[in-house]
């Protein structure tokens, strides 16, 4: 394959980067709308309250959802081992996820047709659900890559999972869930703030700097329990260039082996402390009612968490817990050079070009909603 | 451990409830999406707001059929590594790429402006919302033709091979994989009769408010366009389908001898088959000779 211009060390690289960037995209674009839902029940009391909240992400959730089908997409097509252990092991857990999303269109396309409070808070209650599930199963799944996910290979590359969905709801991995929804949370609140007025605002903000303050206080917990985690380090030396499969490497687990990246590369520090940053700036943003840096201060954070989680697990992507060989890291999980190149420059022509529509249809959408800009448009919520 | 034939079972009812349900909602937003489209493109021309008020009408029942192609959509993509894990292994390199490649150039140009479509009638220039709405029916389309040429690879395999070193197939020619004939001739056939389905729905439904005499100005507006967009559209089918035909007994030739039930080679001219029944399921292939001269 000598005419491909990027080797395949570095393609699997990027890629790796791009999936973070897709992922942290999701929980940026995506939080926004799952946030909202989360604090549709709190923060908006009347029904007037809750419309707004409605029409406030209702003309982008649908294009920010496909941060997660794109990013789901590129798993399947850059890390297909990836994509086929981690969607089939963590079967219900995906299930509950999908069921959990299925909520959000449903509620949002159904709650105004009929004019009836309780028709309505059912639909209220559902996008709740479709708001924090799914925020709350990722985050625990994250927890859950940490800990190891109890599955091997055999030689042909047939997965074999031992695992139960009881199994999933380890400390560990709920306070990683706890985390996750904090995040979001704060995301939700500062949108809120950012663009209502009154006392939803005001209720906003007052959620929005709790949330941050519990979520910074969870992260550091996460972390210093990191440091008593088994961590997953290759012992084996790997050949980032050769088409090779999971099963030729070999791993030992180190007590707090995931803090080993720090050490080695003290410039991955600055993940954590981005997201501490970032949750001090949005609190002390809401607090003061600065509503653009609120939201910048929580994407920033949601940033530096999710690259947290990712640099410590480098170069694992999803390390196993039965049998340590068989874990899944960026070097040994990936498609084939040609496909990564391909996948990269289809990349590099259309993520801008959507990056760029995307801002083209929030500036269209900007400003705050109110009551009155509701009876304007037929096709409100 | 073989895996329980069970579970490969209530995985195949699964996947085809699923692709079902889906193809429920979509070919609709296929059709209604250029004819959205068409209306609002003689709303801006001739400035009469009863096309204005066509496009909101069918753009309600689009928008609907959107959201819920959505929540069906994210099963789809999603359970083919939770139900078909060694398969999304085996093929992901080759597959994976296409369902990628449709997220970018396709799904999030329509998700992105099906949005701005419903809350941007107040924000945008009267052409500036024409554009959005054709990038949204431009979007649905490409999106089609992404899905199937993942689904025509699964059909025709070509431009991979098998690497034993990593024990799965690989890409060898990407180029092939797009121009895939069974791929090209699925997408015509398949968006064709995505056009007929929405043109069908839009006269049904002008159909019974004629008959009720509600909504005359619209309905009559709404007919002209369908019915002309829906007589192309079944034109096409008709041409396009045949041809699906014609690849289909290239490439895959048990396939189409699965469907008409065909388990002997019979003597020529071979006798065609209306409908295969349970006993001929059951490879027990009888006989029903009445359609023969057709084939």
């Amino acid at each position: 394959m000598s005419s491909i211009p990027l080797d395949y060390q570095t393609l699997r690289l990027i890629w790796w980067l791009l999936l973070g960037v897709l992922l942290i995209g999701f929980a940026i674009m995506g939080g926004r709308d799952l946030g909202v839902g989360a604090l549709l029940p709190f923060a908006a009391r009347t029904d007037d309250e809750r419309r707004i909240l409605l029409n406030l992400v209702g003309p982008t959730w649908e294009g920010n959802q496909v941060w997660l089908i794109l990013g789901g997409g590129a798993i399947f097509a850059a890390f297909p081992p990836l994509y086929a252990v981690s969607f089939s092991g963590f079967y219900l857990a995906m299930l509950v996820i999908l069921l959990a999303l299925i909520l959000r269109p449903v509620g949002f396309k159904f709650r105004g047709k009929v004019e009836d409070l309780r028709w309505r808070a059912v639909w209220d209650w559902s996008l709740f659900v479709g708001g924090v599930v799914p925020s709350l199963i990722m985050g625990v799944a994250v927890g859950n890559v940490l800990l190891g996910a109890p599955f091997h290979l055999d030689d042909t590359m047939r997965i074999f999972y031992t695992g139960n969905f009881l199994g999933l709801l380890m400390p560990f991995a709920l306070l990683a869930g706890l985390v996750s929804v904090g995040m979001i949370v704060v995301q939700g609140a500062s949108v809120i703030a950012g663009r209502t007025e009154g006392a939803m605002a005001e209720r906003a903000r007052t959620y929005g700097v709790l949330a941050a303050l519990v979520t910074a206080a969870l992260f550091a917990l996460a972390g210093f329990w990191l440091g008593f985690l088994p961590g997953h380090v290759v012992t084996s030396v790997i050949d980032p260039n050769s088409p090779i499969n999971p099963l030729s490497k070999t791993v030992e687990l180190v007590t707090g082996g995931w803090l080993n990246n720090y050490r080695l590369y003290p410039w991955m520090l600055s993940a954590p402390i981005i997201a501490f940053a970032g949750l001090a700036v949005a609190a002390i943003a809401l607090r003061g009612r600065a509503r653009t840096l609120a939201l910048l201060g929580s994407s920033t954070a949601i940033f530096g968490i999710i690259s947290t989680a990712g640099l410590s697990l480098f170069p694992f992507f999803l390390p196993s817990a039965t049998q340590p060989n068989s874990g899944l890291t960026l070097w040994d999980a990936s498609s084939s050079h040609l496909t990564l190149f391909i996948m990269l420059l289809m990349t590099l022509l259309f993520l801008p070009i959507i990056i760029l529509y995307t801002g083209f249809v929030f500036r269209v959408m900007r400003g705050t909603v109110s009551t009155d800009s509701l009876s304007k448009n037929p096709n409100a919520y | 451990m073989p895996i329980d034939s069970l579970v490969v079972d209530l995985s195949r009812w699964q996947f085809a409830a699923t692709a079902m349900y889906h193809f429920i909602f979509v070919p609709l937003t296929l059709g209604l999406s250029f004819m959205m489209a068409i209306m609002e493109s003689v709303y801006v021309m001739t400035g009469r707001s009863v096309w204005r008020k066509a496009t909101l009408f069918w753009g309600t029942l689009f928008g609907i059929n959107f959201a819920m192609g959505v929540a069906t959509g994210i099963v789809m993509e999603f359970q083919f590594g939770m139900n078909w894990s060694y398969y999304s292994h085996y093929v992901g390199d080759v597959f994976g790429a296409p369902l990628a490649i449709e997220g970018l150039m396709a799904f999030f140009l329509e998700a992105t402006f099906v949005g701005l479509f419903f809350f941007g009638w107040d924000r945008l220039s009267k052409i500036g919302h024409l554009v959005v709405t054709w990038l949204v029916a431009i979007g649905a389309n490409f999106s089609a033709l992404w899905i199937l040429i993942a689904n025509g690879w699964m059909q025709n395999p070509v431009g991979a091979r098998f690497n034993p070193d990593t024990m799965r197939m690989e890409i060898t020619d990407f180029i092939a994989v797009i121009f895939n004939p069974v791929a090209q001739a699925k997408f015509v056939h398949t968006v064709s009769a995505g056009y007929l389905c929405g043109a069908v729905f839009v006269l049904a439904i002008s159909a019974l408010y004629l008959a009720k005499g509600k909504h005359i100005e619209l309905a009559k507006r709404s007919m002209v366009v369908a019915a002309s967009f829906g007589l192309a559209s079944a034109l096409s089918v008709v041409v396009l389908g045949d041809e699906s035909g014609y690849v289909a007994t290239e490439h895959q030739k048990m396939k189409v001898a699965a469907i008409e039930a065909s388990f002997h080679t019979e003597p020529a001219p071979a006798p065609g088959r209306c409908w295969p029944s349970p006993a001929q399921m059951a490879r027990r292939s009888g006989n029903c000779r009445s359609r023969g001269w057709v084939v």
